[in-house]
């Protein structure tokens, strides 16, 4: 029926995020969709398959809400997918296009990760309605208590201080000053984060990523196409997912401070890309960062520190541009903003790092070996995705 | 080279006054099929699910199917918005690109309970998009249906067949189910979207369906998956011509391209077709070849391939799950005729603007 094929990437469609853009998510997904059609030299008639992402319909206020994207993403007539799993969708969707090239069912597909928050007036009241409706949802818990929560059994668990959280939001915002796609560019100070308001105990403002708009795109394809238009293929060398219940107050370790399904999601990517010391063998990171701690979090589980030694890891410069082993180079979604199901930016910023074409952005270090991650669901989901050349 | 098995199969509906969740239904589903294929959780490594957040009246609708289907502290997360025969596609291939790997593939839907009946107009509503297509409907009681209505206009007049027919399907698919009505009581049921009647809906209810896909069935299999193909068109439904099913017909080109189907009336020994609204079938009928334009009424109720134990008119309508059950009762139902081909059809979107088909041949 099919054969096994090695996938890589050809390209990546970029676009600024904003807190409101003009933009429908149909030319939003139409203007990402070109940019990496442009880039890669391929046609819209190139493209065998469709696989968009975005978060939860409730923030268009549309049913399917992907459905309205088909005709702006050149989809039209052609195989088309929807994936949807938060804010995982950032690497659970690249894995599903990954998946569609692995099998050998299609050659090439157009992978669009997309949010319009800002068509909603209370993304908060949106995420209550993620919770179960019989037990959670009635005390009100959203986003931001939860991360409280969660935030305060990590720092309990490895004695970290929220001046080291600060140390990294410093970082991040410094580093979307020099992304053209950024939304909050700032150069900010500790002090800064510590005194911004709190939003839930400890995390604060400036702890938290910015609700934006904006998409995402990128096109996987099989080697043999990929050898046919690019002298330096990116390869898609590992991926994995992990998953843990949907009832967060009954995870496997009892402990929300660490997050075992993160560190599952991270080891099934190493095995599948041969990478036996992160911290080492890769050259930069993406993780997904909506908080400063989920950052922290998101690093250690990757393996590319210590657990509990992501605070250290920022504190000491190793996660700056000119650092051993930089982390969101980009800004991540701290600082260039947060469209939720868009989180695949951090994906599309690890291609343009390896490629060497992050502008402003790119690290100083060579950089064969990128990762990216992706944080979603209840709570419960985590996506690693290994690329690289050979 | 690899094929998909369907190494197990599992379809589950609340008793008759028996109150479950969505998660108990999904996992009595799971647990028939991990059964059927002699398995046990641990040999689970992934899953694809779909579910619709509005339908089901939460976001992420899919995050409770994890501990269901006995995902905890797996890859057990891939959520599609779309129908159940779209995440046959997507387990495929994603057994496919991990060979050795055990995926389930599942959808529930709790769509027959009271809330969703004061509920329903609303949610049909929001399928639409609000710029240029809600407006429009605004004043209509079946938002959904409108549309169906209007395809129903567009292909009775195109082809010049009589509105009866509708109705003479409807009865004949529904007769041997709990839903059964007759021609009669569907043409005095008042009009929703002329010319579609109440009557002509299928009647929504509850249920889920599981299947195992796995490269590997060391224990057998019920099936294998010869072919999958889906598509999609505009959502403006404006933009497309609803007098026929073109995303249907895109699939099963694939599908059957797949499969090494060349002539689907013969080769064909079964077909699951989503017939919700009655036009869908006969529609799907001609967009899978098994009739020419504007015969699809006459071909399905002169033979006997499509819908035999009458679709979703006769079991009631799980949006998102139906299409899933209709394929698991009947690979069930195929048991005793190895080598047959089976292909079961499925729509998403406004006025089923994406669609799904997949080719399945009963193991012996």
């Amino acid at each position: 029926m099919s054969k096994k094929q090695r996938v890589g990437v050809a390209s990546v469609g970029m676009m600024p995020f904003n807190r409101v853009l003009e933009d429908t998510a149909e030319e939003m997904a139409y203007k990402v969709a070109k940019d990496a059609l442009d880039k890669a030299g391929l046609r819209r008639d190139d493209i065998d398959a469709w696989v968009v992402g975005s978060a939860v319909d409730a923030f268009s206020g549309v049913n399917e809400s992907d459905k309205f994207l088909v005709a702006g993403s050149g989809g039209n007539g052609k195989p088309w997918f929807r994936n949807a799993t938060s804010g995982s969708t950032a690497v659970s969707t690249p894995d599903l296009a990954y998946s569609m090239v692995a099998s050998g069912q299609v050659d090439v597909v157009m992978c669009i990760c997309y949010e319009k928050m800002s068509d909603n007036e209370n993304s908060q009241k949106v995420f209550n309605y993620v919770y179960d409706p019989a037990w959670v949802r009635p005390v009100g818990l959203n986003v931001p208590l939860q991360c409280g929560i969660e935030a305060r059994a990590y720092l309990h668990r490895y004695g970290i201080e929220e001046e080291e959280m600060a140390m990294l939001s410093v970082q991040s915002l410094g580093n979307a000053l020099d992304n053209p796609y950024a939304q909050r560019g700032k150069e900010i100070t500790v002090e800064d984060v510590l005194e911004s308001p709190y939003i839930s105990w400890p995390v604060k403002v400036l702890d938290t990523s910015p609700v934006s708009d904006g998409a995402r795109a990128a096109i996987f394809i099989s080697e043999d196409k990929l050898k046919e238009i690019d002298d330096d293929p990116v390869y898609v060398k590992g991926i994995g997912r992990g998953a843990d219940s949907y009832w967060f107050m009954g995870r496997r370790n009892n402990d929300l401070g660490r997050l075992d399904y993160a560190y599952l999601g991270a080891d099934q990517a190493y095995e599948m890309a041969g990478i036996k010391n992160p911290s080492t063998e890769v050259h930069v990171a993406e993780v997904y960062d909506p908080f400063t701690y989920k950052a922290m979090q998101h690093m250690e589980a990757a393996g590319l520190c210590p657990e509990g030694g992501a605070g250290k890891h920022i504190r000491e410069g190793h996660g700056a541009r000119d650092g051993k082993l930089p982390i969101t180079p980009s800004g991540g979604l701290l600082g260039e903003g947060n469209p939720i199901g868009a989180g695949m930016s951090r994906m599309t910023w690890t291609w343009l790092q390896v490629k060497g074409q992050a502008g402003d952005c790119q690290v100083e270090r060579d950089v064969d070996t990128a990762i990216s991650t992706g944080w979603g669901g209840m709570y419960q989901y985590n996506a690693t995705m290994v690329i690289g050349r050979d | 080279m690899s094929t998909v098995k369907v190494a197990g199969i599992g379809w589950a509906q609340p008793g008759e006054d028996e109150q479950l969740s969505h998660a108990e239904l999904l996992y009595r589903a799971t647990r028939q099929a991990l059964g059927d294929a002699g398995l046990k959780r641990d040999a689970i490594t992934s899953a694809v699910t779909t579910s619709y957040d509005y339908v089901e009246g939460r976001n992420l609708s899919n995050q409770f199917t994890l501990d269901s289907i006995g995902g905890t502290m797996k890859s057990c997360d891939l959520r599609l918005s779309d129908d159940g025969i779209h995440s046959i596609a997507a387990g495929s291939m994603e057994a496919l690109s991990e060979p050795g790997g055990v995926v389930v593939v599942g959808a529930v839907q709790m769509a027959g309970t009271e809330l969703v009946d004061a509920t329903n107009r609303a949610v049909e509503e929001v399928l639409f998009e609000p710029l240029y297509q809600r407006p429009i409907l605004a004043g209509a009681a079946h938002p959904e249906a409108l549309v169906f209505g209007l395809a129903a206009r567009a292909y009775l007049a195109r082809h010049g067949v009589d509105e009866e027919k509708l109705a003479e399907l409807v009865a004949a698919r529904s007769a041997g189910g709990a839903e059964a009505r007759t021609a009669e009581e569907i043409l005095d049921s008042p009009v929703i979207a002329g010319p579609l009647r109440e009557g002509h809906r299928a009647r929504r209810t509850d249920a889920a369906a599981t299947l195992i896909l796995t490269t590997e069935a060391p224990n057998g299999a019920r099936a294998t998956i010869r072919g999958t193909g889906w598509a999609a068109e505009d959502g403006q439904f404006a933009n497309r011509d609803l007098s026929e099913q073109r995303p249907t017909a895109l699939a099963a080109e694939q599908a059957f391209a797949a499969a090494g189907v060349s002539d689907p009336s013969a080769e064909l020994a079964r077909v699951e077709a989503y017939n919700a609204y009655a036009i869908d079938e006969a529609m799907t009928a001609e967009a899978l070849g098994l009739a020419a334009p504007g015969e699809g009424f006459d071909a399905l109720l002169g033979g006997a391939q499509v819908n035999p134990t009458g679709g979703v008119q006769a079991t009631g309508w799980a949006r998102g799950a139906a299409s899933l059950v209709q394929a698991v009762r009947a690979i069930e139902e195929m048991v005793d005729q190895p080598g047959a081909l089976l292909a079961s059809q499925g729509w998403s979107g406004p006025g089923a603007s994406s669609s799904a088909v997949a080719v399945f041949e009963i193991d012996g």
